[in-house]
């Protein structure tokens, strides 16, 4: 059932934008057999954290997009580019103080000037350690966590306690919980598990995430309360050993400056 | 929104090429199994459910996609996303493609900036095609600031020892200083007992004659690195403080001196 919020998001806007966005998104929803598009599309109609005015702002873009770019979903993704970061702010008092990160070696490798085995073999040796060496902490804290919008977790029964409170260190764990897609079929890469601190100064502003700062990402769903504090993630099924849902918000790109040692590293 | 097999069964060598090229362009959306995942990583991650054909046809396509590079100005991130697909699916075959266009930094031929011709050098080293030193030498020599991380990498995998004595030639940099003590700190790992003791004592001895920032991240890393403990005599880490011009730590130090396999 779309919300009240795409509903009126979408009579604001003109005739021929109207029916750009209104087209893509049933030829999304009726893609047989059902495909991730079409839970974007369900997304989209479902999204509550957004104001009417951004809102219509975003579909807007996204028809504009759409006549520039001849895959839809290349489309969405410019689209959603334009509006991130529009959740509401978690207030002050709300504020978590420690985010948890689950991040693949690859958003490393990307950047540091060295070899593929030997970083993984230094982030191996030196994961579950309180006092890395100097080398790794000043490497670290260069390097982006994650992309342009970073998705965190926190513990929301204790603000300062560890985001991954109650989860086993399994990658199938932190996957399923934490809403991270679906399993890999070839030998993947553990995840790595950082804590960072979102409250030494600068502040991190810290955000409800949205359906824009998801952009393509299909195994995002947006809360239904428009007045949710934050976001929840929703774990990937079947969940055989029921993790509830994580609380979830979203944050700007930032370094491993804020990482708190020791980081984890998942088990097989 | 198919998944990236989709994109690739029953299609033509030509036509996976376009659309490579395409998706590694950021032109025609990717399907990522996590939220900021890579492209070039969602594509190798599902390269091994693809069938055989498929996969060779993809690789194919990478490798004519890196023979081109030859040709033409590139996207700095187009020249990345494609060396870091051709690493993750291990393309061996893409090395005599990599050595030839190595081989044309020296007279700056490859008009690709030096950022990419970095990442073509580390792309050599993940493949593990470690040619030889004076290979790396003399790409260094190109551009001492922009190779020194590569050739610093190189020759530690090629000879050690021998890779001692470049340190003092590297450029006074806060990041090199790192890079070189995560290399060493690699390194290190792999000699035991009193190879390892002469080898940190050796790196002590070179750490002396570098420049600052070099000089400092080698010596605050000795003294993160423990000797194994059985090696740590007295005498061994006497001789070790005293290249790094630091008195030994006191007698009983949990740190350097308590057997760890006691």
């Amino acid at each position: 059932m779309p919300s009240n919020t795409y509903q009126s998001a979408l009579k604001k806007l003109d005739p021929k934008r109207r029916e750009s966005v209104a087209r893509q998104l049933d030829v999304w929803r009726n893609e047989a057999p059902p495909s991730q598009s079409g839970q974007i599309a369900e997304n989209i109609a479902s999204e509550t954290a957004l104001t009417p005015d951004v809102f219509t702002q975003l579909l807007a873009d996204f028809a504009d997009a759409l006549a520039k770019h001849s895959d839809p979903l290349i489309a969405w993704e410019k689209a959603c580019g334009l509006h991130t970061f529009n959740g509401k702010a978690i207030s002050q008092i709300d504020r978590p103080s420690k985010l948890g990160r689950a991040s693949k070696f690859d958003k490393f490798l990307q950047y540091v000037r060295t070899t593929d085995a030997n970083f993984k073999t230094t982030l191996t040796k030196y994961a579950g350690n309180d006092k890395p060496p100097r080398f790794l902490k000043n490497i670290l804290d260069v390097q982006p966590l994650g992309g342009p919008v970073i998705f965190a977790t926190f513990n929301d029964a204790d603000s300062t306690g560890d985001p991954f409170d109650g989860l086993p260190w399994d990658r199938d764990a932190i996957r399923t919980a934490l809403g991270l897609g679906q399993p890999e079929h070839n030998t993947p890469d553990p995840y790595l598990l950082f804590r960072y601190h979102s409250s030494e100064p600068p502040a991190l502003p810290l955000h409800r995430p949205t359906i824009a700062d998801a952009g393509t990402f299909s195994h995002f769903r947006p809360v239904k309360s428009a007045t949710a504090k934050w976001g929840s993630t929703h774990p990937i099924p079947p969940n055989n050993r029921n993790f509830p849902a994580k609380p979830e918000l979203a944050h700007k790109q930032i370094t491993g400056v804020r990482v708190a040692f020791p980081y984890d590293m998942t088990a097989s | 929104m198919p998944g990236i097999l989709h994109f690739l069964e029953n299609k033509s060598r030509d036509q996976i090429a376009i659309w490579l090229r395409e998706a590694l362009q950021g032109r025609v959306h990717v399907p990522r199994e996590y939220h900021d995942q890579p492209v070039a990583g969602a594509i190798s991650a599902a390269a091994p459910d693809l069938g055989s054909s498929a996969r060779a046809d993809l690789n194919a396509a990478a490798l004519h996609l890196l023979s081109g590079l030859k040709n033409g100005r590139h996207l700095h991130q187009y020249v990345a996303s494609l060396l870091r697909l051709v690493t993750d699916l291990d393309l061996r075959d893409a090395v005599p493609i990599l050595r030839k266009l190595a081989s044309t930094i020296p007279a700056l031929k490859v008009g690709l900036g030096w950022e990419a011709c970095s990442g073509i050098l580390f792309t050599l080293l993940n493949l593990r095609d470690l040619h030889n030193e004076s290979f790396w030498r003399s790409m260094w020599e190109c551009n001492k600031r922009c190779f020194s991380p590569v050739t610093l990498a190189a020759l530690f995998d090629l000879d050690p020892n021998a890779a001692l004595t470049f340190l003092p030639e590297l450029p006074n940099s806060a990041e090199f200083g790192d890079l070189t003590a995560l290399t060493l700190d690699h390194t290190a790992d792999s000699y035991h007992g009193h190879e390892r003791t002469r080898f940190l004592q050796d790196t002590a001895a070179a750490a002396s004659k570098c420049k600052s920032h070099i000089r400092d991240a080698i010596r605050t890393w000795l003294k993160d690195t423990a000797p194994p403990a059985s090696f740590a005599s007295g005498r061994n880490l006497a001789r070790l403080h005293a290249a790094l011009k630091e008195p030994p730590m006191p007698s009983g130090s949990p740190k350097l001196c308590e057997p760890i396999d006691a």
